[in-house]
């Protein structure tokens, strides 16, 4: 009986850390594995983008609003770009599409963003960048410095995972 | 000539004044030659559609109706490669320029969801379709024959839908590979004057093989053509409906032709015994009663379809009542005004056979008739079954497997795209034939599902916004709404009742937009009027013939009589299902006429010489002589008539042959062999009859 005390204890512990070890991994892998959920309550999220809507590239001027996040280099924002412009007609007489240029990392597309952002036709040179594809010098003076800060501190706030990343009445779609 | 007699007066004063009788008829008919259109249709889709609840609501929402047409591509002799595809990209573009095409669905056109996900960080939904994709690239694609474009491609067979502002005109397509157009409206096109050729040619030979004389058949031909003529102007004159279908005016024309043989008949049998001039008022006063009872039942009884809105029903009932009207006034003042012209030396006819039905009647065999009868009880029985259990099943058009329909309110919003999504779960819980159906919610779920796999789609009316952004991103709105109202196309399988599914969808408020559905819709709803139609004429004949006889076992005897051939009828239809058609109405609506003509006929005639010293047999004897003869002629030049039009090949006028032929020698049967035994079973030994000869 004395014997047996410790080494009850002793397994008692282990088994309680073993399980518990795999609590945290199911827990972990779990988080690891759902979709990144946007971090912000939808008015959050409106009163998030309204403080970065002087930032954006405004196109459209429908009663709808639609803030998307996308990368000028990315394909996927490319294309959302191409389908908005598709249908300008609709498109651009039922929304008010603000675009936040948000780089993603692997792009590396922050000199064309301060450049787009900086720029007096922000609209032409973005479409010219990402539907023509056209070679654009990147000059940038740092002005828009603080724009690509604020987007980017707003976008992590939100939870912004991906590009395109479009929040329609406050939800990503 | 007789005088004092009833009437007397005025057909002696027709016949002295037949030459203005006949100059105001013969002015008449050219009047109504000369302004009589001829607009004589073989094409009873449009009647059918127009006027019916469904086609009305369409209209009066002011959305477009389409005529859904499927081509068939057959590719089993082409090897698939991106040759093939470019002849079939080709194809669609000429089906693009044909005249009144408004939208075509296509292995081309379908839609398909594709999730692009480069990474993590990069994931965007498409809504894409082969239209703008390279030929190679569209043959590498549908290689391997995915599911996904089944509808429209299965390796075999490429598949086009075309919607149509009205009947699409494919005559100009070029493609070397062969197809096959299964279209909604029949494209068949045939001199009707060749009907009216084969309709003159029986009733000449018929009537002249009969009386063997030429007579019968000159005023039997001037006769039907003048009834007919002049029930065209006329209902061209007063009616809305600018065509008149062509097996609407041979069910006019039936109604002429029976008219005509009983008045020649009785006025050729009774030449031997009476002067010209005696025989016209016997001729007249015989016929002049039965013919206007039968008259009335015609006018009221079926003339009552046109008061439905329904344009096929209403100009059914409009030419059947005025050709009963013409029918009956030309019976009467031009016909005996004619007759009077003429007289024959020695009126003979073919082989009288009244004597032998009649004794061969006298003695029938009891245990024979009520098996007859309770046979008929069951199939009654049967009949009710299945018209309560099963519903009849309507002829629309060979593409039959699709519907294309919006809902009752525009608008795009929650409560709608929710109702979209009842209607596709309740559709898919009560049939199993129904393949797909295609929405607005569909289209959103499927969009919704693609991005998030894991996670069950919920439809919120928070996500509104979205799902409509989506719609006007994917540039999806066109196809999935009509004139700002939600749409939806439900593909049926092929051994689905498309009957059944639109009973089903009547009732959830939706606007149906294919003429395919219309009709068959419109044939729904004509079934319930027939109905009524029919057991309101049935009840006009039983007060009738009371009010004739006044005698309710004559009554109830007529009853029997006239059911019966359409339970027998409605039984044979429901038993090898057999779906509505003009052509089944036609031959349902000949037989009410004739069997009502019939029974009348032969009523009147044996109550009447029930009444003289004649026994149950000679009475019956002397029926057969006077109205069982021109009766069985009547029938058998219309039988012999309808069954010559199987050899027309169209299939509508095909079918009108053989259906009315069928049923005419049915109600033949009926009249010449139930009727009168009805007669000795329920009248010859009802000594409650007063005045009667009981004498057994």
């Amino acid at each position: 009986m004395v014997m047996a005390l410790p080494y009850n204890s002793t397994m008692k512990r282990a088994l309680q850390q073993f399980f518990g070890s795999i609590v945290i991994i199911i827990l972990f892998s779990l988080i690891l594995d759902a979709a990144p959920m946007q971090l912000l309550s939808p008015e959050e999220t409106l009163k998030t983008l309204d403080a970065i809507k002087p930032y954006a590239i405004r196109i459209g001027h429908g009663p709808k609003e639609v803030h998307s996040f996308i990368d000028p280099y990315c394909e996927l924002s490319q294309m959302y770009l191409k389908f908005v412009y598709e249908r300008e007609d609709t498109m651009l007489e039922k929304y008010t599409i603000y675009l936040y240029l948000y780089e993603l990392p692997s792009k590396h597309s922050a000199a064309m963003i301060e450049t787009l952002l900086e720029s007096d036709m922000p609209e032409t040179m973005l479409k010219a960048v990402m539907l023509s594809h056209e070679d654009i010098p990147q000059e940038h003076t740092g002005d828009a410095e603080d724009a690509v800060e604020a987007i980017a501190r707003s976008a992590e706030k939100i939870g912004v995972f991906k590009r395109p990343y479009i929040i329609i009445n406050g939800k990503v779609k | 000539m007789y005088t004092g007699l009833p009437y007397c007066g005025v057909v002696k004063k027709m016949i002295r004044y037949r030459n203005v009788v006949l100059a105001i008829a013969g002015l008449l008919i050219l009047w109504a030659s000369f302004t009589a259109q001829h607009r004589i249709s073989l094409q009873d889709q449009l009647l059918w559609i127009n006027g019916s609840s469904a086609y009305n609501t369409l209209i009066r929402e002011k959305y477009p109706a389409y005529c859904v047409e499927k081509i068939d591509v057959d590719l089993s002799g082409n090897a698939w490669s991106p040759q093939t595809v470019e002849q079939l990209r080709d194809f669609e573009r000429q089906l693009r320029s044909v005249e009144g095409v408004k939208e075509i669905h296509s292995l081309f056109e379908s839609k398909q969801v594709v999730n692009h996900k480069l990474s993590e960080a990069q994931q965007m939904v498409e809504v894409t379709s082969l239209r703008d994709v390279n030929n190679s690239e569209v043959y590498e694609t549908l290689r391997s024959v995915p599911p996904e474009y089944a509808k429209y491609f299965d390796g075999t067979r490429a598949t086009f839908y075309i919607m149509s502002s009205k009947p699409a005109q494919f005559d100009d397509l070029t493609l070397s590979m062969p197809y096959e157009i299964t279209n909604g409206i029949s494209d068949e096109n045939f001199n009707e004057v060749i009907i009216f050729i084969i309709l003159l040619v029986i009733l000449v030979v018929a009537y002249t093989f009969i009386f063997k004389s030429l007579l019968p058949s000159i005023l039997g031909a001037l006769f039907i053509y003048a009834t007919g003529v002049l029930t065209v102007a006329i209902f061209e004159l007063i009616s809305s409906v600018s065509v008149t279908h062509i097996s609407i005016l041979l069910v006019a024309m039936t109604i002429s032709v029976m008219d005509f043989t009983y008045i020649y008949y009785k006025w050729h049998v009774l030449q031997k015994q009476f002067s010209s001039h005696d025989v016209i008022y016997r001729v007249i006063i015989k016929t002049i009663t039965p013919i206007f009872w039968t008259s009335i039942i015609t006018m009221v009884g079926i003339g009552s379809l046109a008061f439905v809105d329904s344009h096929i029903l209403y100009s059914i009932g409009m030419n059947v009542l005025l050709s009963a009207v013409t029918g009956f006034v030309l019976s009467f003042t031009m016909l005996p005004a004619l007759l009077s012209f003429f007289s024959i030396k020695n009126p003979s006819v073919i082989k009288d056979p009244a004597h032998y039905f009649a004794t061969r009647e006298a003695h029938y065999h009891k245990q024979a008739l009520k098996i007859f009868m309770i046979a008929s009880l069951v199939v009654f029985g049967y009949a009710l079954y299945s018209y309560l259990s099963k519903p009849i099943t309507v002829e629309s058009s060979i593409n039959n497997h699709q519907i294309k329909a919006v809902l009752d309110r525009k608008g795009f919003d929650h409560e709608q795209l929710m109702e979209l999504r009842w209607i596709e779960q309740e559709l898919h819980e009560a049939f199993s034939g129904v393949k797909r159906v295609t929405s607005a919610y569909s289209m959103i779920r499927s969009i919704y599902e693609t991005e998030h796999p894991e996670t069950p789609f919920v439809l919120r009316q928070e996500e509104i916004d979205s799902y409509l952004f989506s719609i006007d991103l994917y540039g999806l709105k066109d196809s999935l709404m009509d004139h700002g109202a939600l749409g939806l196309y439900i593909d049926l399988d092929e051994n689905q009742s498309k009957t059944e599914v639109l009973r089903f969808l009547k009732d959830k408020g939706l606007i149906f937009q294919d003429r395919s559905s219309l009709l068959s819709l419109a044939k729904i709803e004509s079934i319930a009027t027939l109905w009524y139609v029919v057991f309101f004429v049935l009840f006009l004949i039983m007060a009738v013939v009371y009010t004739m006889t006044r005698l309710y076992v004559f009554a109830l005897i007529a009853l029997f009589v006239n059911a019966i051939p359409l339970v027998w009828f409605f039984s044979a239809i429901h038993f090898f299902n057999i779906p509505l058609s003009t052509e089944i109405l036609v031959a349902m609506i000949v037989t009410v006429a004739l069997s009502s003509d019939a029974t009348l006929h032969f009523i009147h005639y044996y109550h009447d010489n029930r009444h003289k010293p004649r026994n149950a047999e000679l009475a019956l004897e002397s029926s057969f002589l006077y109205v069982g003869m021109p009766l069985g002629m009547g029938n058998i030049i219309l039988a012999l008539t309808f069954a010559s039009l199987i050899f027309v090949p169209v299939e509508m006028i095909f079918n009108i042959g053989l259906y009315s032929s069928l049923l005419i020698v049915l109600s033949l049967l009926t009249d010449i062999f139930i009727l009168p035994v009805l007669f000795l079973w329920g009248i010859k030994a009802n000594r409650a009859i007063k005045d009667y000869d009981h004498t057994i």
